[in-house]
């Protein structure tokens, strides 16, 4: 039997994103054994969690009080983790997996693994690591981009938190004791809390939609979560209660699944009532967008602002956020009356608000990746249209293993496909030819700079055999790529979008592990021709955009994925 | 002062060269022992010395009981305190930072029993290096300088995991981020500051606000509505305060120390707060001419003034908390006796000169100067006035270099505090400005007006002299025109006062003591980045894999801390061993911890 670990020590979020990953693992491997490292705060989520044979927990407090604790030491702090890690390394995995943001995560893995990584997943490893500085060009859902380093195929999974029925049994004892449990009731969630104050919804703003949701007789509240400031400011009335830090994370999970819809910041819960199969409506402001880290579930809306600066690059130190009064009480209010009376007119309604904020509705993709789509009928741009070039860009780059080119016919699959889905949910727009344009310029210059390095590079191997005699030629080609590099950095800038294949040209070249300048110059060389190349399939995919033209906007307005 | 001579020759030395402040006394108790006072308060029981120490001793045992029956006492007084110690057969180690509380303690007492068993430390301020050692008890009847009242108190000790202090004296003990404004006075004093904190140990950065100064100036000469400038200019300090948030936010300083007009925003301070970060903020202004300090003060986490008294009142009216008075001071490295060549004498030099702004009562008392051989250097002076003649360079801004070479060619300088109101001397005027420092610094004489302050500082006609009004200047400077020798013994004895007692270093180690005795936890989470592996040998018997990587840090002159051991593995190359990995990832952890990332 394989026995598995995979590293996850990030917060609630992350982990019930793993989900997906881990039930496909245990689909694909079978028989494993699957183990989570997690930070020990969290276990308790991982209990809920069916795919699990194993929780390995570490714990953050001990590691800080070793560091800032009355009696802080050094040598109790590598005493700790040097046994933590030799015990994990005694289970003699056969595999591990490292899904955590952070070097920690890479630490972990490399303390932990007994024998050599699989070579497939090493591309995966250094996009993870390369994407974490930016993750909003991430053009996967967090959910299938795990699934993509464990090496797993994408496809639609709907996954389910295994709750016991002692939960469930308080969950309704609580719902009873408080009168929420009538058979005619509608019960609504709210969670007003979230870990930063960049992701929070106004208080006021959910304090008005609850006024809204309560002149309906017979629709209840529940307000959850643990930030104690939003329980004692919710005083709605009778219908309104609060079950903020009352509940463990179990019962929590018990409580949401007895909701029927569930109106949340993008904050752990979120997740959990994702994974219960509950509906949920979920705010996205800030930095944080649907596409990467919405709720993973076809049950699942999404509302965010319709403005040029979201997602935003610098939450911490926006003065204006203006995303937050984009989005409206009124709005949400519509939504949640449309799932509760599942009127397909009530759409319409939706579109008073559509030049402020964007309801979107979770799904899959032809090829299996989750998405995100809008609801009510939204004009294309490039970024819907390079987003999920992206994913097949990086997923073909990757699992083909052949790092330079796509096979044609998965090309044109792709590219049919791709019509096929916008054309559902996006109307056409002249001028997305003159963002094609930008972009295909864009590009444009990428491979004719990639073209530069790698001549630039031979010239290099050329010289490098007699290295002394060449000296004045070689420092000559070495300023030159530099220049080159300098430009591409400047593409980098001016196109974010352009953002992530710069960057995982710059990851690439950083690995290389050469000491001599022709080893250098050969992984250089090869970097330049991946970039040159995946520039180029990117370019041909968007040129052929007129083709995806005749297609988009003629099928009926449908969704991919219904209810 | 024998037996010191014996035990501590260096010290002795120094001793002897302590002068004794005015303000400072003694008198004779009950038990006829003698006992100290300071600005006339007595500073240790008056009936029986010996059983105040006895109750003094017995209480703080009791509180903060010694560690390996070893305490660390910040402050000598008298030493009743550490004689009832010593006779309990307790093993103190003191730190005086007051040497003249020190001198007067040898000269009227019999120290002969407690000097030859004691570890003994005088004339810097140590608290905050004290805090790391053993059990600390804090005596530190410090005047009314930097610790606004007298304090008699047992504290706990902050930290006793790092094996003794010295190791906690180790270089880069705070990171400190200077903010300077844009232009001004202050400008120089913030990089004085930045020097002096570098020189006392810390990793202190100065943000140099005065490179945004030509934009700023184009901003404020701008043809423009009045209210429109004062948007304009507000939203440039905004962005420049923007920056130094960013900044702080990269390199998560311990102390963020703005200086007077340093362009934050109240809520770029607010902002600071929220992430954890110390502010403090030097008003090295005059509050009644500044009115900008109300609105700020309380937003700061610590406040240091040049002035107290009526001030302190309004900050406490303003619930501003921790507030200390840290008077200006001299920067030795800039300011000192130079060998100018006969060009730069003939240029610099004349009998009476005056270096500063064109203030209303500087313009009004100078014209009695006239027919001096006296030259004025500085900006703002009128260009009609009959003193024009007198101004030298056009008028222009003076440099710190020049200012130097002014003061050590000039026979007199005269220092007249500026005042917008009266017509000579400010009868109010308190505080002593950097001038006063820096001339003395710069083995130079001065003739100075009458402040409030001032002997507080310097002796009375030992090390400066005053005068009270335009007669008693010209009377004074006539006089030390034509008496050289005595112009340079009072300019030598101010300068070793300032060497000893008033330069920046001191002021910073103040400073700092100050912020730690109120928040010792920003020195804490310091402490917790500086673990170090106590002792290296038996940890490599403990853990032989680490050996070699150990062995190379302490041969790179690193500390066997978390910080030091990273930067060793950083610079070795080859794939990443085991160790290696388990230190890098120690090193992870304590960075998520303390930002509570995880």
């Amino acid at each position: 039997m394989k026995r598995i670990l995979v590293i996850q020590l990030a917060r609630i979020g992350d982990i019930v994103q793993s989900m997906p990953m881990l039930q496909s693992l245990k689909r694909h491997m079978m028989p494993c054994r699957i183990s989570m490292l997690v930070n020990k705060k969290f276990a308790d989520i991982c209990r809920l969690m069916p795919c699990l044979d194993e929780i390995l927990e570490i714990d953050f407090n001990a590691i800080g009080r070793y560091f800032f604790g009355k009696n802080a030491s050094l040598e109790h702090a590598y005493s700790y983790i040097k046994h933590f890690y030799g015990d994990i390394q005694k289970n003699d995995f056969s595999e591990v997996i490292n899904i955590t943001p952070h070097y920690i995560g890479i630490f972990s893995a490399f303390l932990t693994k007994t024998a050599p990584e699989p070579k497939r997943r090493l591309p995966w490893e250094l996009f993870f690591k390369t994407i974490t500085r930016q993750w909003n060009v991430l053009p996967y859902h967090l959910s299938d981009l795990f699934k993509n380093i464990a090496g797993m195929p994408p496809s639609p999974e709907q996954v389910q938190l295994k709750i016991n029925e002692n939960d469930f049994a308080w969950a309704d004892n609580f719902l009873h004791s408080h009168n929420m449990a009538g058979r005619d009731s509608f019960l609504v969630g709210l969670h007003p809390g979230a870990s930063t104050p960049d992701k929070q919804w106004p208080l006021d703003s959910f304090m008005q939609l609850g006024k809204y949701l309560l002149s309906d007789k017979t629709i209840r509240i529940i307000v959850v979560g643990d930030d104690i400031r939003s329980d004692a400011n919710f005083s709605l009335g009778v219908r309104c209660i609060s079950a903020v830090g009352k509940t463990s994370l179990s019962q929590l999970a018990a409580l949401l699944k007895r909701m029927d819809v569930f109106i949340t910041n993008d904050t752990g819960p979120m997740h959990i009532a994702a994974a219960c199969g509950t509906r949920t409506i979920s705010i996205h402001m800030g930095k944080e967008t649907c596409f990467t880290t919405g709720p993973y579930t076809t049950r699942g809306f999404a509302v965010q602002p319709f403005l040029d600066c979201h997602p935003c690059q610098y939450p911490e130190r926006c003065m204006r956020q203006i995303c937050k009064s984009y989005i409206t009480p009124e709005l949400l209010y519509a939504l949640i009356r449309l799932i509760r009376d599942n009127q397909r007119s009530g759409e319409h309604e939706l579109t008073h608000f559509s030049d402020r904020a964007v309801v979107y509705r979770g799904g899959f993709d032809p090829y299996g990746f989750f998405d995100w789509y809008p609801v009510t009928r939204k004009k294309i741009n490039v970024d819907a249209l390079v987003r999920p070039l992206m994913r097949i860009l990086w997923k073909c780059a990757f699992d083909n293993m052949t790092g330079t080119t796509i096979p044609c016919v998965v090309f044109d699959d792709a590219l049919h496909s791709l019509a096929e889905t916008l054309g559902q949910f996006y109307e056409p727009d002249p001028d997305i030819f003159n963002q094609l344009s930008t972009l295909n310029y864009a590009l444009h210059e990428i491979i004719t700079l990639s073209r530069q390095g790698i001549n630039l590079c031979k010239d290099i191997l050329r010289y490098a055999p007699n290295a002394m005699r060449n000296y004045q030629h070689l420092k000559q080609r070495a300023s030159e790529t530099e220049a080159v590099d300098r430009r591409l950095v400047a593409w980098r800038e001016r196109m974010p979008l352009m953002a992530l294949l710069i960057d995982m040209f710059f990851a690439e070249r950083q690995e290389s592990k050469g000491n001599d300048i022709t080893q250098v110059a050969y992984d250089a060389r090869y970097a330049y021709e991946t970039l040159y190349f995946r520039a180029r399939m990117l370019q041909q995919m968007c040129s052929r955009y007129p083709e995806l033209k005749q297609t988009t906007g003629t099928q009926k307005h449908s969704m991919v994925v219904g209810i | 002062m024998e037996l010191l001579r014996k035990l501590d020759p260096k010290l002795a030395e120094f001793i002897m060269h302590v002068q004794i402040p005015n303000n400072y006394g003694v008198l004779i108790s009950r038990t006829e022992d003698p006992v100290l006072t300071i600005d006339n308060k007595i500073m240790w029981s008056i009936y029986d010395p010996h059983k105040h120490a006895r109750t003094f001793v017995e209480r703080c045992l009791k509180i903060n009981p010694p560690v390996n029956n070893t305490v660390t006492v910040v402050g000598f007084g008298f030493g009743y305190h550490i004689e009832e110690l010593v006779n309990r057969g307790i093993s103190v180690r003191v730190i005086e930072p007051d040497a003249a509380i020190f001198r007067l303690a040898l000269e009227y007492r019999d120290l002969r029993n407690i000097l030859d068993v004691c570890d003994l430390t005088v004339g810097t301020s140590m608290t905050i290096q004290a805090h790391f050692g053993n059990t600390l008890w804090y005596f530190y009847p410090k005047k009314d300088r930097t610790i606004p009242e007298p304090r008699l108190s047992a504290a706990q000790p902050k930290n006793d995991a790092s094996g003794g202090w010295k190791q906690a004296l180790s270089p880069n003990s705070l990171n400190i981020l200077v903010v300077s404004p844009i232009y001004g006075g202050s400008l120089p004093i913030a990089r004085y500051c930045n020097n002096a904190l570098r020189r006392i140990g810390h990793l202190s950065t100065l943000w140099d606000a005065s490179v945004f100064e030509k934009p700023f100036r184009m901003a404020l000469e701008l043809d423009i509505d009045r209210n429109n400038k004062k948007i304009l200019c507000d939203l440039f300090q905004h962005l420049v305060s923007e920056m130094i948030v960013a900044s702080c936010a990269e390199r998560r300083p311990d102390i963020v120390l703005c200086l007077a007009q340093a362009p934050l925003s109240l809520h770029a301070l607010d902002r600071l707060r929220e992430s954890g970060i110390t502010s403090a903020f030097w008003f090295v202004e005059d509050f009644r001419h500044m009115q900008y300090w109300k609105q700020y003060a309380p937003a700061y986490d610590f406040y240091f003034t040049i002035q107290k008294g009526e001030f302190f009142e309004q900050l406490k009216h303003l619930g501003t908390h921790n507030y200390a008075y840290l008077p200006v001071a001299a920067a030795p490295e800039i300011h000192k006796p130079l060998q100018l060549n006969p060009d730069e004498r003939a240029y610099y030099g004349s009998d009476l000169s005056f270096l500063g702004a064109g203030y209303y009562n500087r313009q009004c008392m100078f014209r009695g100067l006239l027919d001096f051989d006296f030259k004025i250097w500085g900006t703002e002076w009128d260009r009609q006035s009959i003193l024009w003649q007198r101004v030298q360079k056009n008028g222009e801004r003076i440099n710190s270099e020049e200012s130097v070479k002014i003061f050590n060619a000039t026979k007199i300088n005269i220092n007249l505090h500026s005042s917008a109101y009266y017509e000579g001397i400010d009868p109010e005027g308190d505080f002593i400005n950097p001038r006063t420092f820096e001339i003395a610094a710069c083995g130079a004489f001065q003739l100075v007006d009458e402040r409030r302050e001032i002997d507080a500082f310097f002796l009375r006609n030992k090390e400066i002299v005053t005068f009270s009004s335009l007669e008693d200047l010209r009377e004074k400077a006539q006089y030390y025109l034509y008496h050289p020798e005595e112009r340079q013994k009072i300019a030598r004895a101010a300068r070793q006062r300032i060497i000893n007692e008033h330069t920046y270093e001191h002021r910073m180690r103040e400073l700092c003591a100050f912020i730690f005795d109120r928040k010792p936890e920003v020195y804490a989470q310091t402490q917790g980045k500086k673990l170090l592996i106590r002792d290296v040998n038996s940890f490599c018997k403990e853990h032989p894999e680490t050996r070699s990587l150990l062995e190379e840090v302490v041969a790179r002159g690193l500390h066997p801390d978390i910080d030091g051991i990273v930067t060793t593995i950083r610079l070795r190359e080859g794939e990443m061993q085991y160790p290696e990995a388990l230190f890098m990832i120690l090193k992870e952890y304590q960075t998520l911890v303390k930002e509570h990332l995880w």
